[in-house]
């Protein structure tokens, strides 16, 4: 009684799980593919910018940053800033590493999925001291668009000394009325500066 | 301009500015749209910084002698430098190659380049042929990852 049964059952799974086995290959090798080529652009620019063995440890920090699933644009242009600027090695190499940790934590609340830019000025957001938490507020308020604005807003209203929970109210409370994006860089800092009674450090 | 806008901050007197005109009826046509690009990209860029009055001008000299106004993305950037300096302008946008984008000189001791950028967040820094790197003067003021000063701007989706 049971074996036709189970037969079926088998047959079933088989129908569902070769095509799924199927397009998980066909994007695992597809994301690898694009990994690939993307890691060949990195190879070319870092070969014309740095002798061959820092350009081999910063292809290698950029490597285990796309097999983590982050985007390895901001960390060649972090690369490519220190060369121009004539940094040593060994600070690139910390700044990259720093970027990477930041942007893993940013991921981690965002996504793995977020673009490249947001992703690193969440990062840098991070860096200042803001809590992942309010990354999720933020992208729970923007929705679908991008983050890059708003916290580019928040990032340069501290940096001219805005304290930075009023700074950070007024950039959610324009994305909660889903302001548009120019309505970010209207705000002045001026009104942001002095503390209020309930400001948090 | 009238009096009255002194009491007023730049933005404002930018704004009020514009509205005036505007309400005078435009001349030609397209003119009050090209004008608030105008004033829009000033204001963005804010290099004329504090000098509000001298910003109101602009706004009215870009009005009266029908210039170009820059389009929607496109970014001034101007520093002071000597007028033997020569300057570049290198930043993500062109992957810190400090061959890629010159500045030209305006005045005595002015350079500025127009560049069109898409949304998004850059560093960006000057750095003239003697190999000085400056600032933007009128960018939030951060250090670099390397402890230096640098600048960043945002440019947001029109």
């Amino acid at each position: 009684m049971m074996r036709p049964l189970t037969l079926t059952l088998a047959l079933g799974l088989c129908i569902v799980a070769v095509p799924l086995t199927a397009q998980e290959a066909s994007s695992l090798a597809g994301s690898r593919l694009r990994n690939a080529a993307e890691m060949a652009a990195v190879d070319q620019r870092l070969g014309s910018r740095f002798p061959e063995s820092v350009a081999l440890r910063i292809h290698g920090i950029v490597d285990s940053a796309v097999a983590e699933g982050l985007p390895s644009e901001p960390l060649m242009l972090r690369a490519l800033e220190g060369g121009a600027k004539g940094v040593k090695a060994d600070a690139i190499y910390v700044a990259l590493d720093r970027l990477r940790i930041s942007m893993r934590r940013a991921a981690d609340a965002l996504g793995y999925g977020t673009s490249g830019t947001d992703l690193s000025t969440a990062a840098a957001a991070l860096q200042t001291g803001l809590a992942p938490a309010r990354l999720v507020e933020l992208r729970n308020l923007r929705g679908q668009a991008s983050l890059t604005v708003p916290l580019g807003a928040y990032l340069d209203l501290t940096a001219r000394g805005a304290v930075p929970e009023r700074a950070w109210d007024r950039v959610t409370e324009l994305a909660r009325r889903g302001a548009e994006d120019r309505e970010y860089e209207r705000i002045d800092p001026a009104d942001l500066v002095a503390r209020q009674p309930g400001d948090r450090r | 301009m009238t009096d009255h806008h002194d009491a007023l901050d730049p933005t404002e007197r930018l704004h009020a500015a514009v509205e005036e005109l505007r309400a005078a009826g435009p001349p030609h046509p397209g003119l009050p749209a090209r004008t608030a690009a105008r004033a829009r990209q000033i204001q963005t860029r804010r290099w004329i910084g504090g000098s509000s009055g001298v910003l109101a001008v602009l706004t009215v000299t870009a009005l009266l002698s029908h210039q170009t106004a820059p389009r929607p993305g496109e970014i001034t950037f101007a520093v002071r430098a000597p007028a033997d300096a020569g300057v570049s302008l290198v930043g993500d946008f062109n992957e810190w190659e400090t061959d890629r984008v010159r500045l030209t000189p305006k005045g005595k001791d002015r350079w500025e380049v127009t560049l069109r950028l898409p949304p998004g967040r850059y560093r960006f820094a000057y750095v003239t042929d003697g190999g000085e790197w400056l600032p933007d003067a009128e960018a939030a003021p951060v250090l670099d990852d390397f402890g230096r000063p640098t600048s960043v701007l945002t440019v947001a989706s029109r």
